[in-house]
């Protein structure tokens, strides 16, 4: 490796290099935008691999971490942080940021080469950006049917069948429901689960076999919640009996473990008449996540857990102090719950204390915790079979899926705007209000660029069908009304709601204010200084 | 006019008129022996469940009745344990049963029958089913439902389907899909009846706490000023709420009904305590002065008030 020495880059240098790295970013990520998108190929690491072919903009953003020249990979890496921290964020939007981004910041250079005060124009950037999320907020509107949690859907995956059963699926399980995307045969298909369930199933194959498919299903079921590792087959006995003479006919054993004495246990009184047990594993393999989730299977059955760190044992446990269920399975790989006999208001309670939790969450991983949680508090979930020729088309696809399933989420949570860029072009005419009532020169400038700007998405969008901007953008921008929409893969135009597209407002949203800050804080940068190091000549593995 | 009677043998849990009923007088009755059918204005009464094949009574909670009973003589019977669907008026019967043996409280139909096919079952501890194709396909769904004791289920004109549970009152939007619970306030239920009118009025009647009415579709509820230390058997909405705001109240022992024009009145009372109590009752023709009034009581009479008259409650 060759080293580099420290280097201060002065302007015009600064800019003219940053847009020439951000126009590559850009120019990557801008042929998916649009229902008619196309395909970049992102070459492997390894001689012997194919080419990925990616259309989500963060990921192919993502690919490119080192451009040749160190001057324009200053842009590129700002504008590739801005993107990845879109897609943590809200998943979607990273392209139509990254469109948004170029033309404030390329009509912004063009602005302070003629004289502008790059700050002042940030400054009056970040204003104008505050008018247009208010419009964008006004004009949010919540779901409320199943067609326009397709057209969300279809504008992410690109797939009818797909969003068709993405939208079908999000129609009955909401914001918070729990969906579980599993690879199918060749038909892609959603089921309705009711109850919940989760990975671990049955703790001995002993207990299962000899049922159909291992599957064991029993009714009204009082419920062992606990993280014991079970040896001491006595005090199970005691435990069982006392069930038994409480004639509740089924139970279910959650521990981490069973020993060889306590399944031969289990097994002979599964052929004795009056009662039958199952045992499987708790949820989850992270402590964290399995205490939380005992503790739902406790308040959800109306029973109490049972801790080896508390100090508790099997002695311990009375009837009482049992959950309760109306129907509990296991297999070899899964196992469930339906209906548990808990407290209403306790579960209520929980569920609603879990919302509010979740709405001033940040952290994705957070959110996904909590979401899973409400999940099995209410009382159903969805599995989607995604089907294809190949594995890896399957696995693709499942990929593409889970993407479309978070925008889903987000749209349910935040609201949709009108789609193809639209919501965009309609806060030209507030930006254009602005222009005319602006006095002070940069004000003015920072937003005839906003304006400018907002056509971005649309213009990319249009050119990705095939179709020149000019007239189309003139019809949807002159409709008083704002209901006119123009479809790029079939090429009409639709007024009202048939027909109409959307996209999740707080991706939207997400992006033209990511866009807009970025590009106003990368509009204010005039000098470049190069660390010493050394000439990375082969990318690190893991980007 | 005297009130005329049938008595019966068993109790009434539900009468059911046909829109027609002002011409051909047709009505039926759920109750303890079966799913009784009237063609005289509830003169005469005749189980239609009598050819059926059973040792017992077969106990018949609810019913519902296709809004076009006169194309498709279609109509649904609660039972334990699953529902009887009847596709000839009630000359035949098809069992489709519920896993769990469960109690069918209450049965809703689809105002859209005829293109949607579906209805649905609450039950007292196996919450909804969910019944489409008329019933070919049933399957128990309670997403988001987290009170399994279903008392009481409506729906309204826009299909906004309105659950009545020990702890409150949920909804769905989405035809049962999913449930969210309303902000009915807790300490007052259970809630025994619930009413769905257009406009997104909800009225819920409850067993201790009397009757609250929501004009937002269940986001808030104001307690009505009628009397709220006796239980609210039923709720009964007129065919005809647009115009008269019509609105029976069926406690244990009297009938209120309201109307836009003069407020709360008293249209049937039992002065002797010893009597069997009210259960339910039916508007066919709306709350109009010369209108019939169904009530049926726990002794299996059905009372048809064929002429309201009206007592003002103060």
């Amino acid at each position: 490796m060759s080293p580099l020495r420290e280097r201060v880059v002065l302007q015009p240098t600064v800019h003219e290099k940053m847009l020439v790295g951000i126009n590559q970013i850009v120019d990557a990520l801008r042929p998916t935008l649009g229902p008619v998108a196309r395909g970049v190929a992102v070459d492997s690491m390894m001689d012997f691999k194919p080419p990925e072919i990616l259309d989500d903009g963060a990921t192919i953003a993502r690919r490119i971490y080192n451009l040749p020249d160190r001057d324009a990979d200053v842009g590129a890496m700002l504008l590739r942080h801005m993107i990845w921290r879109i897609h943590e964020h809200v998943g979607d939007g990273t392209a139509t940021a990254a469109v948004l981004f170029q033309a404030i910041y390329a009509e912004g250079l063009r602005y302070i080469a003629s004289g502008g005060n790059a700050m002042r124009l940030s400054h009056f950037l970040k204003e104008g950006l505050r008018e247009i999320d208010a419009v964008l907020a006004e004009r949010a509107a919540p779901i409320n049917c199943k067609e326009q949690l397709h057209s969300v859907a279809e504008a992410v995956c690109g797939e009818p069948q797909l969003a068709q059963v993405l939208a079908e699926a999000f129609h009955v399980i909401g914001e918070y429901g729990r969906l579980d995307v599993r690879s199918g045969g060749r038909e892609t298909r959603h089921e309705l689960v009711e109850g919940f369930y989760w990975e671990g199933g049955s703790l001995s194959l002993t207990l299962v076999e000899g049922h159909q498919n291992h599957r064991v299903s029993l009714d009204d079921a009082a419920v062992l919640i606990s993280d014991f590792e079970i040896a001491d087959m006595r005090a199970l006995a005691e435990v069982v009996a006392q069930v038994i003479r409480a004639r509740i006919p089924s139970m279910m054993i959650i521990a981490n473990s069973l020993s060889d004495a306590v399944i031969g246990f289990l097994a002979h009184v599964n052929q004795q008449p009056g009662i039958k047990v199952i045992a499987v594993k708790p949820p989850h393999e992270n402590i964290h996540q399995r205490a939380a989730a005992l503790c739902d299977l406790a308040t959800l059955t109306g029973g109490q857990v049972f801790a080896q760190a508390a100090g508790q044992t099997l002695a311990s446990v009375k009837l009482e102090s049992l959950g309760r269920a109306k129907r509990v399975w296991t297999d070899r790989l899964l196992c469930g719950m339906v209906a548990g006999k808990g407290d209403v208001h306790a579960v209520q309670q929980a569920f609603l204390q879990m919302r509010d939790a979740i709405a001033v969450e940040q952290g994705t991983d957070r959110q996904q915790q909590l979401r899973e949680r409400m999940g099995r508090f209410l009382g159903g979930s969805a599995t989607l079979w995604i089907g294809g020729a190949t594995v890896p088309e399957i696995e693709q696809r499942k990929t593409l899926a889970k993407r479309t399933a978070e925008t889903l989420r987000v749209a349910l949570s935040g609201g949709i705007l009108p789609g193809g860029g639209t919501c965009f072009l309609h806060c030209r005419r507030m930006l254009c209000d602005h222009i005319l009532n602006a006095h002070d020169l940069d004000e003015r400038a920072a937003y005839r660029i906003l304006a400018l700007s907002m056509q971005a998405p649309a213009e990319s969008i249009l050119r990705n069908a095939g179709y020149e901007p000019g007239a189309i953008l003139h019809n949807i921008e002159h409709d008083l009304s704002q209901q006119t929409m123009f479809d790029a893969r079939t090429g009409t135009f639709s007024m009202g709601e048939t027909g109409k597209m959307y996209d999740a407002a707080v991706v939207l949203r997400e992006a033209v204010r990511a866009s807009v800050t970025s590009a106003a804080t990368a509009l204010t940068i005039d000098v470049i200084v190069h660390r010493k190091g050394y000439h990375k000549d082969a990318p690190p593995q893991n980007a | 006019m005297m009130p005329t009677y049938n008595t019966l043998t068993d109790i009434v849990y539900g009468i059911y008129a046909l829109p027609d009923f002002a011409e051909n007088g047709t009505c039926f009755a759920a109750r303890t022996t079966g799913l009784y059918r009237s063609d005289d204005y509830g003169q005469t009464w005749r189980n239609l469940f009598q050819h059926l094949e059973v040792t017992a009574p077969v106990v018949t909670t609810c019913a519902a009745l296709s809004p076009s009973f006169d194309e498709d003589k279609t109509l649904f019977a609660g039972v334990h344990g699953g529902v009887l669907r009847s596709f000839d008026g009630g000359s035949t019967w098809e069992m489709i049963p519920f896993r769990n043996q469960s109690t069918v409280t209450s049965l809703v139909i689809s105002p859209r029958y005829s293109d949607t096919g579906a209805l649905w079952a609450g039950t007292s501890e196996d919450g909804l089913y969910l019944l489409n194709e008329q019933g070919a396909v049933c399957r128990r769904w309670n997403y988001g439902l987290f009170d399994w004791r279903v008392l009481s289920l409506t729906i309204s004109p826009d299909e906004t389907l309105y659950a009545g549970t020990e702890s409150g009152v949920y909804v769905s939007t989405n035809h049962g899909g999913a449930w969210q619970p309303t902000n009915f306030p807790s300490s007052a239920s259970p809630v025994l009846s619930l009413a769905a009118a257009s406009d997104n009025r909800v009225y819920a009647g409850t067993e201790a706490h009397g009757l609250y009415r929501s004009k937002d579709g269940g986001i808030t509820w104001t307690v009505l000023d009628v009397p709220r230390n006796e239980p609210i058997n039923q709720i009964v909405v007129s065919p005809y709420f647009f115009d008269d705001m019509g609105v029976a109240v069926v406690y244990p022992h009297k009938v209120h009904l309201y109307r836009r024009d003069f407020g709360w009145m008293c249209c049937y009372s039992q002065t002797d305590p010893e009597n069997p109590p009210v259960t339910c009752a039916a508007l066919p023709l709306g709350v109009e002065r010369d209108a019939p009034l169904l009530i049926g009581t726990a002794d299996g009479v059905v009372v048809n008030i064929r002429s309201i008259t009206a007592i003002r409650v103060e």
